[in-house]
């Protein structure tokens, strides 16, 4: 059974501004139109990033044309960050401080509830809290939905990622690139490079429709591309925070994925990687990846747009198959070294499936196989 | 302080925020109109309730106190909680889009 991608909308920001008030002062990827009215108690910030991605001539086929068998809608939240109003009210002179007086839309499943009655005619709805691999990890849900009449899927991923609580986080366990960092180590985002590495935090939203063989066919749709197959995994390690070197959870969900979908490991030709570009994830994935695949090329997509956590499987996969739509695989940005696998520079796609994989706190780990329709 | 069909106009700005574009609010056409008949919910209620109690400066915590069933029970706690003097109806509702 498969699943193919009819409709996909991203937000992102390629800018970066310097927030030097914060208590970890560093860059970020943001829509400042996203705070514009923050303070006032009246709007929140990662709704209203939502909103970008759900614009009503977009959404309003969705509506108008609905499922033939059952509707599933899930909102891949990345955390339960929408449940807690108090982390962000801390450090009140920042750009980035808001309260929010809508208690109940901070519940994840109640926001989720309503935007699902607004955007289709659920049978089905969820949320999901499973970190960064949060909007990848849904896709398995997909895959398995289907097998019980589900023929449409209705995913939004946006996560609060741009706030003081959660940059103050990353700046505490040395996860983003700071500022502090940027000016003893010399350094500039980059993913698999002795050199450059890391990444600065990015507010993102994704949404995706997913359908069934026959619901495409019925609607004489153009999809973007066949979702093969979708595993998620978990690895074995006693710190939550951390990865193995030997990438075991990333070569778990590869290997789930490529058997699901019944996919040679020689038929991925194209990698989307995770790659935040840090030691550690440089060391996992890089290994995990070459344990699992044969000749394949490897992007990422964090240099350009920050790292958007729960949302960022999905969004950097909508913009590879962008890319691939122009027969192109994006290098790595600020890589120092001549690179033909984890890209240096931009190459001719080759033919071929399409590997997503991501990883997230809490040892987890997912793999997505599409097939680009071209 | 507000005549009723301003205080009905500034109810309906707040009621289409509340709402989702599919599922949009009735307007309000009386004092005696039970919220439900509006296609107000309970969920609606405490949206509208927060933007009106904002709107004239009613304090959160007495806000969050708000128990109303109908469009006069709500305007009824307003003015009982207000702590401004005048309402420029058409300068809140600019400023509510």
């Amino acid at each position: 059974m498969s699943l193919y991608l009819t409709h996909g909308f991203t937000a992102y920001s390629t800018k970066t501004e310097l927030f030097d008030e914060i208590i970890h002062p560093q860059r970020v990827h943001w829509l400042p139109q996203t705070y514009q009215k923050a303070k006032t108690g009246f709007t929140y910030a990662p709704h209203i990033l939502a909103d970008m991605v759900l614009p009503p001539e977009k959404i309003s086929w969705i509506r108008e044309n609905p499922s033939i068998g059952k509707t599933a809608f899930i909102l891949a939240g990345g955390n339960q960050h929408f449940a807690g109003i108090n982390p962000r009210d801390n450090q009140k002179d920042t750009r980035l401080h808001y309260v929010y007086k809508f208690l109940p839309f901070t519940l994840t499943n109640v926001y989720a509830g309503r935007m699902a009655q607004q955007i289709c005619e659920p049978d089905y709805i969820s949320t999901d809290a499973t970190a960064c691999v949060s909007s990848l990890k849904v896709l398995q849900d997909c895959l398995m939905l289907e097998q019980f009449g589900y023929t449409r899927f209705v995913i939004l991923s946006v996560e609060d990622a741009v706030t003081n609580s959660v940059l103050e986080f990353f700046g505490d366990s040395g996860a983003c690139l700071t500022k502090k960092r940027e000016e003893e180590e010399k350094i500039m985002p980059s993913a698999f490079d002795s050199v450059n590495g890391g990444f600065y935090v990015g507010q993102g939203a994704a949404f995706a429709v997913l359908m069934s063989e026959k619901e495409v066919a019925y609607y004489g749709l153009h999809p973007k591309a066949r979702l093969v197959s979708a595993c998620h995994s978990a690895e074995k390690l006693s710190n939550a925070i951390g990865q193995r070197e030997d990438g075991k959870g990333y070569s778990d969900a590869i290997d789930g994925a490529l058997t699901y979908g019944q996919v040679h490991a020689s038929e991925i030709t194209i990698v989307k990687t995770h790659g935040t570009g840090t030691k550690s994830n440089n060391a996992s994935e890089k290994a995990g990846l070459q344990r699992s695949l044969k000749d394949f090329v490897a992007t990422s997509y964090k240099q350009k747009i920050g790292h958007t956590m729960g949302a960022s499987g999905l969004l950097e996969t909508l913009l590879l198959l962008d890319n691939l739509a122009y027969g192109v695989v994006p290098g790595i940005a600020n890589r120092t070294e001549k690179d033909d696998v984890f890209l240096s520079e931009d190459c001719e796609a080759p033919d071929g499936l399409v590997l997503s994989v991501a990883a997230g706190m809490g040892n987890v780990y997912s793999a997505a196989i599409f097939e680009p329709v071209r | 302080m507000i005549a009723d069909a301003d205080f009905f106009r500034l109810f309906d700005a707040c009621a289409v925020l509340a709402k989702t574009p599919n599922n949009p609010p009735i307007p309000a056409g009386s004092l005696d109109d039970l919220l439900p008949s509006l296609n107000v919910d309970s969920l609606d209620t405490i949206i509208i309730g927060m933007y009106m109690c904002d709107i004239f400066g009613v304090p959160e915590e007495v806000g969050k106190t708000m128990q109303v069933r109908s469009v006069g029970d709500l305007k009824a706690f307003l003015l009982a909680n207000a702590t401004v003097e005048s309402i420029d109806v058409d300068k809140v509702i600019e400023n509510l889009k």
